[in-house]
This record gives structure tokens, C-alpha cells and sequence, in this order.
């Protein structure tokens, strides 16, 4: 019976084809921009729930200043006394001070700006710190002296410094020259893969800062410790040492799933601001199916008195116009995810070429099953009204209809 | 099949037997009220009307006397304002739309003068329709679609859409469509009105037939004197009711031959 009702639906498409053409366009630019929208925003959440896990989840992080992130315009800074206070506070495995600047390397007479970063664990080797960090040594070793540098991907591939360098070769940052010992593998965003990494002295010295201008303190805690209890007691620590009351802090305490919340949230708000205008699209594309129906109604108004006199009840009637309105949404959801993943994955593909290989899509089931799904629905929603007006004609008047 | 011409003829042939045949319908004071704006316009005015099984019935009168509204009624398509209305002892002016809707799909079949083939179906999809509404399952109803199809000489067209066709093969299947769910009553629209007379011979051909070789009881609407004469009975309708009711050619003449 069901099928009947199907084969019905393609038949009358096959006899519009212009118009059932038109009405689909209406609706799969709507679902091709939600899936696509969707499947980036997966992809990307993906990527940096990957980064944090690199990161471990045993982490606590301290920063100047009242908010998650880097904020350029805090001005005040971490003291060489937090970071002794902070080693102090049990359940800390080890606490590693960060400073980091934007600076101008420059190789074979090419210059360029991007982040270098000073950093030091006096517990653990540079390059079991880094990778505490989530950043993996790729080739050469960690650095050691005052002109060591490990550099980022694209310093390698020369995707940023035009020529490739190689470890081993020399380098100049803010004029004064050191030497690449070691390069990390590709982490797959432009800005994160063209850093430099050197050494905690290094960088004081280079920034031209003291011990007691530190950007960044980077905790470990101990295992079978909650990164979050460790926070706590790190804060109460703090506020006695600076002499503040709770909630006036001038430093940040989070851990490694407080940032994952934020990025969390934020990409959370961004993708539904997103969908939400994408959304619109479809609901454009409802307006038009329910359009194309009352069209489809209004002419076929003798063909439905025909289908009375010999037999179709009511509900048939309405059950055939829902199909088919339901089909015109499934169809043109078919081709809409269709081209989202197309779509999704051309701007995945730019964007790695770009160097941002951290933009990935993920077409989870559930996206391709409920955006098939939602298209059935805005389709058979669209058409209920038609459809019942085509269900409530009486055959005589049906019939008349010229 | 002349066996059972035989049998059909010797049930209508005493008017002593023909009394024993069942009522299938019958209109008793029916009225049927149009409402335009203000005033009230009635099309049936107390319309008397009794038709037995197995009987060819042609309706006649000018246009204005009530025979499309009383065709209306017959086929369930409408529900009067009073009186009644019984299929086979039913009454079925009291009858919901759905209910109306199941008793047309089996136990009348439709021709229209405008043949009122669904333009998107093939022949064969045409003639299955009305079983698709009564659940028939699909192998079933292919069958006894090639099989009606076969009746009335279109097989060889059987996937052919209506524009494909000629006027006469229209109609044609349309007889097929009828008669796909076996209903008892056959109710026909002007069946030739748009037809040149040939084909419209033809297609009376095939009604007569129908009424002769598989006893079907068949009510003909028309306003053409020499197509109504083609029935048993002829009701002249004037002004709403029964003017006057008069013997056709039918009966006396012999049923016409099966061509091929």
C-alpha cells in the first residue's frame, strides 16, 4: 500500500520535472548548509578535544589576569614567589614557568614575527615537557643552552621561512643567532606549527624579563589527584599570597577541562548562530514545498475527484500529498547532504592547504540519519496543510473542477 | 460465454422472473438542495427512483432536470438533503465520507464522458488504481488488470499513458477501470458524449455486453435519445423527478457479438 503511494509520488514528479527541480533546490541548500556547517563544527571540536587530550586531563594551568586565554592587554604578570608557592602545594607533581613574546626570526635574509616560547621544569627534561604540552619532538632533541631553539613544522617545510630549514642550521631571533636542535611534528594550524621553543633562561634573556614576569605557570598533578581539588588549594595559596579576597582574583586557575568548557561553549554558540542562519534557509525551503503543493493540489483538483469516485477515501488522499510533499524533503535532503559533504570537505581540503590541517570534518550517523530525518519532516510539515485540503474536497465538486 | 448470454437472457426475458431479481437501488424522495447566496435551489425535487439487479437503466432529461445531481446520488458521490437512499437495502444517506468512499471503490464503477483517466498512469496502473484503494495486494491486481484489459481489447496498450490513446481506447479502459473491483452497479456519464458516433457504438457495444455476459446492472446518464434507446428502461427526468418512464431497445434486440 505504502509503496503504491510512492511509486504515485515519482510518478508525478516524473511529470514536473522543472518544478519538482525548483522545490528541491529550495530545500537542499538549506540542509547542504546545515550538514556542512555541522560537520566542520564536529571536525573542529574533534581536533581540539584531540589537542587536550594530548595535553592529559592531569593538568593546571595559572595565568595573570582574570580570564581563560591569552590576553594581550594584561599587563601584570606572574612572580618567581607564585611559582615556589604553587611548587608547594600538595598534590603539584611539578610546576613549569612560560614566558612568551612575539619576536622576528629571520633565515637566509627572510624575516618574519611569531610566538617564541621560554619555558622550564627543573624536574623533567625539555622534551618530556613539551610533550606534557602536547607538542611531540619530531627530530633532533630538546633544547638545552642559551641558544638552542626547537622550531615548529612549517619552519622545516619551509612554508614559512620560504627556505627549508633543517636541524642543525643557524638562525637569527631579534638580531641575535642560535641554533635549530630539534623541530616538533605538525600540530595543523599555521600560527601553532611556525613556533619557537627554547629555553626558560633563554627567553628571559631574550625578552629582556625577570624571574618575576612570568606569563604562564604550568602544573602537573600528581596522579590520583583531582586536577580540579588541586586548583582549588593552588587558588586559596595564591590569595593568600597576593591578598585578595575570593572572586577579586588577579590570576586565572584552570584546568584542562575548564578550557575544553569554554572552547566547548564557544564553539557551542558559534555553530548555533551558524545553523541558526542556515536554518532560515530551510525554512524557505519548507514555505516553497508547501507552495508547490497547494499548486499541485489546485490542478490536480479533478485527478483527486477522479480518485474518490473510484475509492480513495480521505485519508488517502492525504497520506498520497504527504508522501509526496514528505518525498520532496527527503529528496532534496539526500542531495543537500550530498553536497554539505562535498562542500564541508572542499573547505576542509582549502584550509589544510592554507596550513590549517586542524579544520577536519566528522560526519558522525546521527547528522546524515536526522538531517534526513529533519528533510522528511520539513517536507511532510510543509505539505500537511495541502494535503488536507486536497483530502477535505467533496468528490462532486472535485470532479466539476475545470 | 454464450452459455451464460443464455442464462443472463432467460433471467430478464419473463417480466414474471424479472419481479424475483433483488432491488439494488433506490431513491426514495430524495431532495436535493443547492444553496446559492440567498435562495435555494432545489435539483431533485422528490425524485422516485427503483432499479433492479441485472437492469440497464438509461437517465434522460435536458440539462437543468436534475440528472447529473440525480447520478450524484446513485454513485454516493453526494448526500442528499432528505430522503433516502439504499444500495442493496442499505441506506447510505446517513453514511460517512469514508464509509461513502469504500461502498463507490467496490460497489460501483465510474465512466465519465470525459474518461477521467489519472494523465501520469499508464493503462494498466489506471485499471489497478481503484484496487490499490481496497488493499488489494499487487500481484493480484496486475493480473486482473491485464485480464480486464484483455476484455476490452487494449492489451497490446496496456502501457500506454491516456494521451496515448485514442478517444474510444480511453473510454475503454475506463470500462476496464470500472469493473476492476467486480462492483454490481456500473454507473456511465454520458459515455459517449465525447465520442464520434463509431467509437461511440463500440463502447455501447461493451457496456451491452457487460450487461448481457456478466450481468452487471448498469445506470447510463445521457441526453441523447438514440443512445438511451440502447437501455432496457428509459427515466425521463424533468424538473427534478420522473416525468416519464419508457422501454428501450434492450431485450428485444440481441446482445451484440464479441468482435475478434
Amino acid at each position: 500500500m505504502w509503496t503504491d503511494y510512492f511509486r504515485l509520488a515519482f510518478k508525478t514528479f516524473a511529470s514536473q520535472k522543472k518544478r519538482t527541480a525548483l522545490t528541491l533546490i529550495g530545500i537542499f541548500i538549506g540542509i547542504a548548509a546545515v550538514v556542512s556547517l555541522i560537520s566542520l563544527g564536529q571536525g573542529l571540536k574533534a581536533s581540539i578535544d584531540r589537542q587536550f587530550d594530548l595535553l592529559g586531563t592531569d593538568k593546571v594551568f595559572i595565568q595573570p589576569g582574570s580570564s581563560i586565554g591569552i590576553d594581550p592587554t594584561v599587563t601584570i604578570k606572574l612572580s618567581d614567589a607564585d611559582l615556589m608557592s604553587v611548587r608547594e602545594v600538595s598534590g603539584v607533581k611539578s610546576a613549569s614557568a612560560m614566558v612568551y613574546k612575539i619576536v622576528r626570526v629571520t633565515f637566509k635574509d627572510k624575516s618574519k614575527y611569531t610566538f617564541a616560547t621560554g619555558m622550564e621544569d627543573p624536574d623533567i627534561s625539555f622534551e618530556k615537557m613539551m610533550e606534557s604540552f602536547g607538542v611531540e619532538l619530531e627530530q633532533g632533541r630538546g633544547a638545552e643552552g642559551d641558544k638552542d631553539v626547537v622550531v615548529g613544522k612549517n619552519f622545516i617545510t619551509g612554508g614559512f621561512l620560504d627556505s627549508p630549514i633543517n636541524v642543525g642550521d643557524k638562525i637569527k631571533i631579534e638580531g641575535k643567532p642560535f641554533r635549530v636542535v630539534g623541530s616538533v611534528s605538525e600540530i595543523g594550524n599555521p600560527q601553532d606549527d611556525a613556533n619557537i621553543y627554547m629555553t626558560f633562561d633563554a627567553g628571559l634573556e631574550l625578552f629582556d624579563l625577570s624571574k618575576d614576569e612570568l606569563d604562564f605557570i604550568y602544573v602537573t598533578v600528581r596522579q590520583g589527584e583531582e586536577p580540579s581539588v588541586v586548583g582549588e588549594r593552588i587558588k586559596k595559596r595564591l590569595r593568600k599570597l597576593h591578598n585578595v579576597k575570593e572572586g577579586d582574583e588577579d590570576f586565572t586557575v584552570s584546568t584542562t577541562e575548564d578550557y575544553m568548557e569554554t572552547f566547548g561553549i564557544v564553539l557551542t554558540v558559534v555553530q548555533i548562530v551558524l545553523i541558526g542562519i542556515a536554518a532560515i534557509s530551510l525554512l524557505v525551503g519548507g514555505v516553497n514545498i508547501a507552495n508547490t503543493m497547494y499548486t499541485s493540489v489546485l490542478e490536480r483538483t479533478n485527478e483527486i475527484g477522479i480518485m474518490k469516485a473510484i475509492g480513495a477515501r480521505n485519508s488517502d488522499i492525504f497520506r498520497l500529498f504527504l508522501i509526496e510533499s514528505g518525498m520532496l524533503g527527503l529528496v532534496g535532503g539526500m542531495v543537500g547532504i550530498a553536497i554539505g559533504i562535498g562542500l564541508s570537505r572542499l573547505v576542509a581540503f582549502i584550509a589544510a592547504r592554507a596550513g590549517w590541517s586542524f579544520i577536519q570534518t566528522l560526519f558522525p550517523w546521527y547528522l546524515t540519519f536526522g538531517a534526513l530525518l529533519f528533510s522528511f519532516a520539513v517536507g511532510a510539515v510543509a505539505g500537511t496543510l495541502p494535503a488536507r485540503q486536497a483530502a477535505k474536497m467533496k468528490p462532486v465538486d472535485a470532479l466539476r473542477y475545470e | 460465454m454464450a452459455k451464460k448470454r443464455q442464462k443472463a437472457q432467460g433471467k430478464q426475458g419473463g417480466a414474471s422472473q424479472k419481479k424475483l431479481r433483488p432491488m439494488v437501488i433506490r431513491l426514495k424522495d430524495v431532495w436535493k438542495v443547492y444553496q446559492m447566496g440567498e435562495v435555494e435551489v432545489p435539483a431533485l425535487r422528490g425524485l422516485n427512483l427503483e432499479i433492479r439487479d441485472g437492469e440497464f437503466v438509461a437517465i434522460m432529461g435536458p440539462s437543468g432536470s436534475g440528472k447529473s445531481t440525480a447520478m450524484n446520488m446513485i454513485g454516493c458521490l453526494d448526500i442528499p438533503t432528505r430522503g433516502r437512499i439504499e444500495l442493496d437495502s442499505q441506506d447510505i444517506s446517513q453514511l460517512s465520507e469514508s464509509d461513502l468512499a469504500q461502498i463507490r471503490g467496490r460497489r460501483i464503477g465510474f465512466i465519465f464522458q470525459q474518461f477521467n483517466l489519472i494523465p501520469t498512469l499508464t493503462a494498466l496502473e489506471n485499471v489497478m488504481l481503484p484496487m490499490t484503494f481496497q488493499g488489494m495486494p499487487a500481484a493480484d491486481r496486475k493480473e486482473r488488470a491485464i485480464k480486464l484489459l484483455d476484455m476490452v481489447e487494449l492489451e497490446d496498450r496496456m502501457h500506454h499513458k491516456p494521451s496515448e490513446l485514442s478517444g474510444g481506447q480511453q473510454q475503454r479502459v475506463a470500462i476496464a477501470r470500472a469493473l476492476a473491483n467486480d462492483p454490481e452497479v456500473i454507473l456511465a456519464d454520458e459515455p459517449t458524449g465525447n465520442l464520434d458516433s463509431k467509437t461511440g457504438s463500440i463502447v455501447m457495444d461493451f457496456l451491452k455486453r457487460l450487461n448481457c455476459d456478466e450481468d452487471k446492472t448498469i445506470i447510463m446518464v445521457t441526453h441523447d435519445e438514440d443512445v438511451a434507446r440502447n437501455a432496457q428502461r428509459i427515466e425521463l427526468l424533468r424538473d427534478g423527478v420522473v416525468a416519464s418512464s419508457s422501454k428501450g431497445n434492450m431485450g428485444q434486440l440481441p446482445c451484440p457479438e464479441k468482435k475478434g
